[in-house]
C-alpha cells in the first residue's frame, strides 16, 4: 500500500494495532504461534513504519490520541473563526482614522503577511493544526482586503471578486490538505458560475439566488471534476467535491419543489413544483444507484439523506393536514424502518462496500 | 512526497499566492485610477438633504469609518380621482420616495430596457408570475434640483389641505427632503451613456449611474397597468476619506437623534468617473 497522505498512514497504523490485537488472541487460543525471530522481525518493521508515519504525518497511535486529535481539530476551527472575526472587527474599529494610502497598505499587508506566516508555520509545525488555523485567518484577511477596498473606493460590487477568493481558498486547501477551505473555494466557484449564468438572462448578478436553477451547471461540473483529475494524494477531497456538487444540485431542486415561483420555466407554479418534486426523487434515486455501483459511500450517504428529505417534505405536504399527528409521525417512522430494511439489504449484497477511492472523510 | 519535493511545492505555492494577492489589488487599484482619471463624467454639489449619515446601531457603533448614503427619489405620478378622495393616499401615498414607481417607466420603456415583450402580460399565470421577474441592470439618470423636484414641491403645495400632516410634508419638501430624482433610464452600454449625455448635457445637474429596475403593476382597483420601479442604485454608499470628515461631524447619529442629523448642514461635491463610480472630491461645512 502506497502511503501518500495522512489518511493512508492512519489507516495503516490502525491496521497494525488490529493485527497485533488479533495476533494476541490467536496465540492465546493456540491457533498460531510465531517464533521469536518472526515476532522480532514483525515488531521491528512495524516500529520503523510507525516512527516514519509519526514524523511525516503526525498520526494518532492509539484511541486516546485519536480523541485528542478530534478535540484539536475542533479547537483549531473555533480558534480560526474567532481570530478571523477579531481581525475583521480590529480593522473596523480603527480604519476610519487612517488615511486612504495607509488603509490600502494595511489591507494588502495583512493579506500577504498572514499568507506568508501560514507557510512559515507549516514548515515549523508537523501536526498541521496551527498551519490550518493560520490558513483560515489568511483567507479571511484576503476577503476583508477586497471587501474593504471596494468600500473605500466605492467600487461597484462585482461577481468577479469571487474568482480570486476561490483561487486563494483552493490554493491553501491543496497546499495544506484543508477540506474546510476546499468547501469555501468551491462555494465561491459555484456562486461565480451561478451569477454568470444569471447575468446571461439579463438579471443583476447579486440576484442569482432568486433563481435556484443557476446553480445546476456548476453542480454538474463539480461532480465530474474528481473523475477527470486524480485526487488520491489529497485525502477526502474527491468525496468533498461530490458532496458539495450533490448539495448544490439537489438543495436548489428541493427549494423549487416547494417554491415554483423561483423557476425560469414558463409554467404555472404548481406544475413547476410537481416537476421538481419528481426530478428530485428520480435524481436522488439515480445518484444512490450510481454511488452503489461505483462504491462511492459519500454519494450514497448524501443521496440517501437528500432522498429522505424530499420524501419527508412531500409527506408533510400530503398528510400533515389530513392525518392526526400521531398517525403522521407513525407513518414517518415506518418509512424510516422501510428504508433501513432496503439499506441493510444493499449492505448484505456487498454492493455498499468499502469506498472505492479510499477517501473517506475524517 | 519527499522533503525536497515538499519544499519546492511549498515555495511555488507561496509565490503563486503572493502574486495572486498583489495582482488582484493592483487590478482593483488600476480600475480606481481609471475611474477617477481625467475629467469626471459628472459632478453634483449635494447637501445634507441628499447625503445622509448612517444610523448607529449594534456593531456599527464600533465602526470608525464613515459612509454617507445617497438619498435618491422617484417622482410619484399624479393621483387618480379615487386616490384624491382617499385619506390613505394623503397619509402614505403622497411622498415621492425611495424605490418608487415611475410614471416614465411604462411598458414601452421597459421593453426598450431589455424586458421581454412576452413577459409584459399577466396571462396565463396572473400577477404573481409577472411580479416575480427579476430586476435588470441599467443606466439611470439622476437629476439634482430640477424639474422632478419642482414637480414634487408643486404636488405638496397643490394637495396641502392645511392639516398638520400636510403642512409638515410641505415643510419637509421645501427644506429637508432630497432634491435628487431618478428621471430616465437606458440600456447598460457605452453608446447609451453617450446618448444620455447628449440628452442631459449639464454635468453639474445630471449624473449617469448604474442601477436596477424591475417591472411592477399599479392601480390595483383597475387591475392591469404595467409600469416599472427603480429598485436600486448599485453604489449609493459613499466612503468619506479621513481628510474630509471634519464637515460631517454631526452626520453620524443614533436613531433617536435623527432630528439632530437633519440639522447638520454641509455640502459635498460628488464626482462620477469613467466607470460611473462616485467619490467625494470636496466638502464644506455650512
Amino acid at each position: 500500500m502506497i502511503t501518500s497522505n495522512r489518511t493512508d498512514a492512519q489507516r495503516r497504523t490502525d491496521d497494525i494495532q488490529i493485527f497485533n490485537q488479533e495476533l494476541q488472541r490467536l496465540e492465546a487460543e493456540r491457533v498460531l504461534q510465531l517464533d521469536p525471530a518472526q515476532r522480532a522481525a514483525i515488531h521491528a518493521s512495524h516500529q520503523i513504519l510507525l516512527a516514519a508515519f509519526a514524523r511525516d504525518f503526525d498520526i494518532d497511535r492509539d484511541a486516546h490520541a485519536r480523541q485528542l486529535s478530534l478535540g484539536m481539530r475542533i479547537a483549531s476551527f473555533l480558534g480560526a473563526a474567532a481570530l478571523a472575526a477579531s481581525v475583521f472587527f480590529l480593522f473596523y474599529q480603527f480604519w476610519g482614522w487612517f488615511t486612504t494610502p495607509v488603509q490600502v497598505l494595511t489591507l494588502i499587508t495583512a493579506a500577504s503577511a498572514t499568507f506568508v506566516i501560514t507557510f512559515w508555520i507549516q514548515h515549523k509545525d508537523s501536526s498541521g493544526y496551527f498551519a490550518k488555523l493560520a490558513a483560515l485567518v489568511a483567507f479571511a484577511c484576503f476577503v476583508l482586503n477586497m471587501v474593504m477596498l471596494g468600500q473605500i473606493f466605492n467600487i461597484t460590487p462585482s461577481d468577479k471578486a469571487l474568482l480570486p477568493w476561490a483561487a486563494l481558498a483552493l490554493l491553501l486547501a491543496y497546499a495544506l490538505d484543508l477540506r474546510l477551505l476546499l468547501v469555501a473555494g468551491l462555494m465561491c466557484l459555484i456562486s461565480f458560475v451561478a451569477a454568470r449564468v444569471g447575468t446571461w438572462s439579463g438579471m443583476y448578478w447579486l440576484d442569482f439566488g432568486e433563481r435556484p436553477e443557476n446553480f445546476f451547471p456548476a453542480a454538474i461540473a463539480l461532480f465530474v471534476v474528481p473523475q477527470l483529475f486524480d485526487h488520491r494524494r489529497f485525502a477526502g477531497f474527491a468525496p468533498t467535491f461530490r458532496i458539495v456538487a450533490l448539495l448544490a444540485l439537489f438543495l436548489p431542486m428541493l427549494l423549487l419543489a416547494n417554491w415554483g415561483a423561483g423557476s425560469y420555466l414558463p409554467l404555472s407554479f404548481k406544475v413547476t413544483e410537481s416537476l421538481y418534486q419528481i426530478t428530485g426523487f428520480v435524481g436522488t434515486a439515480l445518484a444512490i444507484w450510481y454511488g452503489v455501483r461505483r462504491q462511492l459511500n459519500d454519494v450514497v450517504n448524501t443521496s440517501v439523506t437528500l432522498f429522505v428529505i424530499f420524501l419527508y417534505t412531500k409527506m408533510f405536504d400530503w398528510w400533515w393536514e389530513l392525518m392526526p399527528k400521531y398517525l403522521f409521525f407513525l407513518t414517518l417512522g415506518l418509512t424510516a424502518v422501510l428504508l433501513l430494511f432496503i439499506l441493510k439489504r444493499l449492505r448484505a449484497t456487498n454492493a455498499y462496500g468499502p469506498n472505492r477511492e479510499q477517501g473517506a472523510l475524517r | 512526497m519527499s522533503g525536497r519535493t515538499m519544499k519546492w511545492f511549498r515555495k511555488r505555492t507561496l509565490i503563486t499566492g503572493l502574486l495572486l494577492i498583489m495582482g488582484v489589488n493592483i487590478f482593483a487599484l488600476v480600475g480606481v485610477f481609471y475611474n477617477r482619471g481625467g475629467i469626471p463624467e459628472s459632478a453634483l454639489r449635494l447637501s445634507e438633504r441628499e447625503l445622509v449619515g448612517p444610523y448607529i446601531w449594534g456593531s456599527h457603533s464600533e465602526n470608525s469609518g464613515l459612509s454617507l448614503k445617497l438619498m435618491w427619489r422617484v417622482l410619484r405620478p399624479e393621483p387618480t380621482e379615487k386616490e384624491k378622495n382617499s385619506e390613505d393616499w394623503y397619509r402614505y401615498g403622497r411622498y415621492s420616495g425611495y424605490q418608487g414607481e415611475a410614471d416614465w417607466l411604462n411598458q414601452e420603456k421597459l421593453i426598450a430596457l431589455g424586458f421581454n415583450d412576452g413577459e409584459m402580460t399577466f396571462q396565463p399565470y396572473g400577477r404573481s408570475r409577472f411580479g416575480r421577474q427579476l430586476p435588470h441592470d441599467v443606466l439611470l439618470v439622476l437629476e439634482l434640483d430640477g424639474a422632478a423636484y419642482q414637480a414634487a414641491l408643486a404636488q405638496a403645495i397643490k394637495y396641502n389641505r392645511g392639516t398638520t400632516g400636510d403642512l409638515k410634508l410641505l415643510a419637509d419638501e421645501q427644506t429637508r427632503n432630497s432634491r435628487l430624482f431618478v428621471i430616465d433610464a437606458a440600456l447598460n452600454s457605452d453608446a447609451s451613456i453617450t446618448a444620455l449625455r447628449m440628452r442631459y448635457p449639464d454635468r453639474s445637474r445630471y449624473a449617469i449611474v448604474r442601477g436596477q429596475i424591475r417591472p411592477t403593476w399599479c392601480c390595483a382597483d383597475t387591475g392591469n397597468k404595467i409600469s416599472g420601479m427603480v429598485s436600486k442604485i448599485n453604489v449609493d454608499n459613499l466612503h468619506v476619506p479621513l481628510a474630509m470628515r471634519g464637515a460631517f461631524d454631526d452626520a453620524k447619529t443614533s436613531f433617536e437623534e435623527s432630528e439632530k442629523t437633519r440639522q447638520a448642514h454641509y455640502e459635498a461635491v460628488v464626482a462620477f468617473g469613467r466607470r460611473l463610480e462616485p467619490w467625494i472630491t470636496a466638502t464644506t461645512r455650512k
